[in-house]
């Protein structure tokens, strides 16, 4: 496994190693600006991959994942805005800091934070994946659909406020992922007799219709106004390392929640953040320091977020289960280059794997160096009005999706799901849980009916398989616990 | 509080329809005829049922909530949020579905079309104000130029 490592790392130099540092790059200046997010940057790029070799178009896409979430740091530092949803509790005590003056010294803090957590999940993604990988060839049909259904569940109720509009949101888009012909038998289903839908949606063109055509909608609905008097990260980008040293058991703390957020599917930074922020803050000997800008709460949110980008790969690269949103894109990347993502993929292809491994390494560490070198110039790239920025985001969705396949209807898709998309934000119906159900649906599928046909229609086997009956038994608790939870906290109140 | 029930309310109704569309397109497919195979549309209509069972739910949430509704939270919802720009996003769909129409039929050719695209989306969202002609003309130009270049030429993509 080492020796693996190392020979890909060496492998990296060269043509992958530009490209983590233009996917870095241009990471942070998305995650920089609100409104852009690191689910459509990844979308939009991913058509360009087409014809590039498997471990190139990851390095690209990694790195453009690290870079936003980090990039988020800097919007809610200077304007109290989070670029990305990740950073939410940044802005809790960066944006006090930069007002009392000390901008850049927020900054540094967050992103010496951020490389910190990316490092903590960095080696929980190296250390666990092969473990659960060979724990994860054990598993059969059962096991595979149980999980899937245990992800389903635990996306609908962590990813929103309300358990039936995840759930929802999560049916929805498996019903979309049915569409077309059937995996198993090749018959067409759910296609109202039209000819184009017999191959089903592209998936992604409902990505890129998601994540950048109703994100982009929203935002003309509901424009962002920037204030750019805010933009001055004033002060010294240095800090002493003693000061950030204080603060140690804080960052590692909240690596390692960022990281075990990350690993359940669809949760994303923004949870790792809040949970890691408000952990550290009960943890505290002065928790009313928290949200007047200290120190603590920067380093907390920080590296909870980027921790969770390591943390999400674990269940994407050894069971094919996409921790966060964009995950669901680089699935969409790897069977783009016909690769199935899964507990095989360290088998047969170990250079992908370590090539994710290698790509959020080097990421983590360009991001550090591009970040605290040019502070000060993406300030400035906040400030860039989203007048001009909106039609050529709109123009590159449409070539991007026109590209994969050569085909206008998979552009009246990512038109439809855009619509659908901004509808959803409207009612509040949350989109994770809309695009891990499409994407995993085909999984569910197969292997429940798999399973059927093996156990020759007893179901009851889904019960008498250990691995398979927990699974299901956890599906099961996140299911009831809105009815559960509110029963544990009042006992839990009384006893107290 | 309330203008989120009502939508909820229309959003439930609009998904059971659907539910119902869907289960009666899905009696339309074919049995299966691989050996103890569930079938293709088992799946879909267990997910059709949960959708339509999930919607009534919401629809009972929302009953639930309008009657606990007080006069209290009416006065939180007129200071929720900022006012939508409903007319501008209704006439940048229009340009987005129109411009794809346009690529769809291909009576324009690509670089006049987004062009136009670009130009009349940069006018849409600053309001149409004269001075800013020439600037939006300019980067719509530029973003056409650097599209082509990047796509077709560099990573040889077909343009729509």
């Amino acid at each position: 496994m080492i020796e693996g490592l190392l020979n890909s790392f060496i492998a990296m130099a060269g043509m992958p190693l530009l490209l983590i540092f233009i996917g870095t790059f241009i990471g942070i200046i998305f995650g920089a600006i609100p409104g852009l997010s690191g689910g459509m940057l990844v979308a939009l790029s991913l058509p360009l991959t087409f014809g590039w070799s498997p471990i190139n178009a990851i390095a690209l896409l990694v790195g453009q994942y690290v870079g936003s979430i980090s990039g988020g740091l800097i919007s809610a530092t200077l304007l109290n805005i989070p670029g990305t949803a990740s950073s939410i509790m940044t802005t809790m005590d960066a944006t006090p800091m930069a007002r009392k003056g000390n901008a850049a010294r927020a900054l540094t803090i967050g992103i010496w934070a951020s490389f910190g957590g990316g490092m903590v999940s960095w080696l929980a993604l190296v250390s666990i994946s092969p473990v659960l990988s060979s724990w994860a060839l054990k598993f059969g049909p059962w096991e595979f659909f149980s999980l899937v259904l245990v992800s389903l569940m635990l996306i609908a109720s962590l990813g929103g406020d309300s358990l039936v509009k995840g759930l929802i949101a999560a049916v929805l888009g498996m019903l979309a992922g049915s569409v077309g012909w059937d995996s198993i038998t090749g018959q067409e289903r759910l296609d109202f007799g039209f000819e184009r839908m017999q191959s089903g949606f592209d998936m992604l063109a409902v990505l890129v219709g998601v994540f950048a055509v109703g994100q982009l909608f929203y935002e003309i609905l509901y424009p962002k106004t920037i204030d750019t008097h805010d933009l001055n990260p004033a002060g010294k980008v240095s800090m002493r390392m003693k000061e950030f040293i204080k603060h140690w058991a804080g960052l590692l703390r909240s690596s390692v929640i960022g990281t075990i957020v990350g690993i359940l599917p669809g949760v994303g930074g923004s949870i790792g953040s809040i949970v890691a922020y408000t952990t550290e803050k009960s943890l505290s000997k002065t928790p009313e320091k928290y949200g007047t800008g200290y120190e603590g709460g920067i380093v907390a949110s920080e590296s909870a977020n980027n921790a969770t980008v390591g943390g999400a790969l674990i269940p994407l690269i050894t069971m094919g289960i996409p921790g966060s949103i964009v995950d669901v894109i680089l699935i969409a990347a790897l069977t783009l280059h016909n690769l199935t993502p899964g507990p095989l993929l360290f088998e047969n292809e170990p250079d992908i794997v370590y090539g994710f491994m290698n790509s959020m390494l080097l990421g983590n560490i360009i991001m550090l160096v591009i970040m605290l070198l040019g502070i000060r110039y993406f300030a400035k790239i906040i400030a860039v009005p989203k007048t001009y920025l909106t039609p050529i985001l709109l123009l590159v969705c449409v070539v991007g999706t026109y590209a994969v396949n050569n085909s206008m209807f998979d552009v009246w898709v990512m038109f439809g799901f855009g619509l659908l998309a901004l509808v959803f934000r409207l009612v509040g119906l949350p989109a994770a849980p809309f695009v891990i159900g499409l994407v995993l649906t085909p999984i569910a599928e197969e292997n429940l009916r798999l399973a059927v046909i093996l156990s020759e229609g007893d179901y009851w086997t889904f019960l008498t398989r250990p691995i398979s009956a927990t699974f299901l038994f956890v599906a099961l608790l996140v299911a009831f616990k809105p009815i559960i939870g509110p029963i544990i906290s009042r006992k839990l109140n009384k006893q107290s | 509080m309330q203008n989120s029930i009502r939508s909820e309310l229309i959003l439930s109704g609009a998904l059971i329809i659907i539910g119902v569309l869907l289960f009666i397109e899905a009696e339309k497919a074919p049995v299966s005829w691989f050996p103890g195979d569930i079938g293709v549309t088992a799946v879909p209509k267990l997910m059709i049922t949960a959708l339509i069972v999930f919607s009534i739910v919401l629809i009972v949430e929302n009953i639930v909530k309008l009657r606990q509704q007080t006069s209290t939270s009416e006065r939180e919802d007129i200071e929720q949020k900022d006012k939508p720009q409903t007319l501008k996003l209704l006439l940048a769909a229009a340009y987005l579905f129109g411009y794809i129409v346009i690529l769809d039929l291909g009576i324009v050719p690509y670089y006049l079309s987004s062009f136009l695209f670009s130009f009349l989306f940069i006018q849409l969202l600053s309001q149409w104000q004269p001075k800013q002609m020439a600037i939006s003309a300019g980067i719509s130009l530029v973003s056409v130029v650097v599209i082509i270049l990047v796509f077709d030429k560099l990573f040889v993509v077909v343009l729509p």
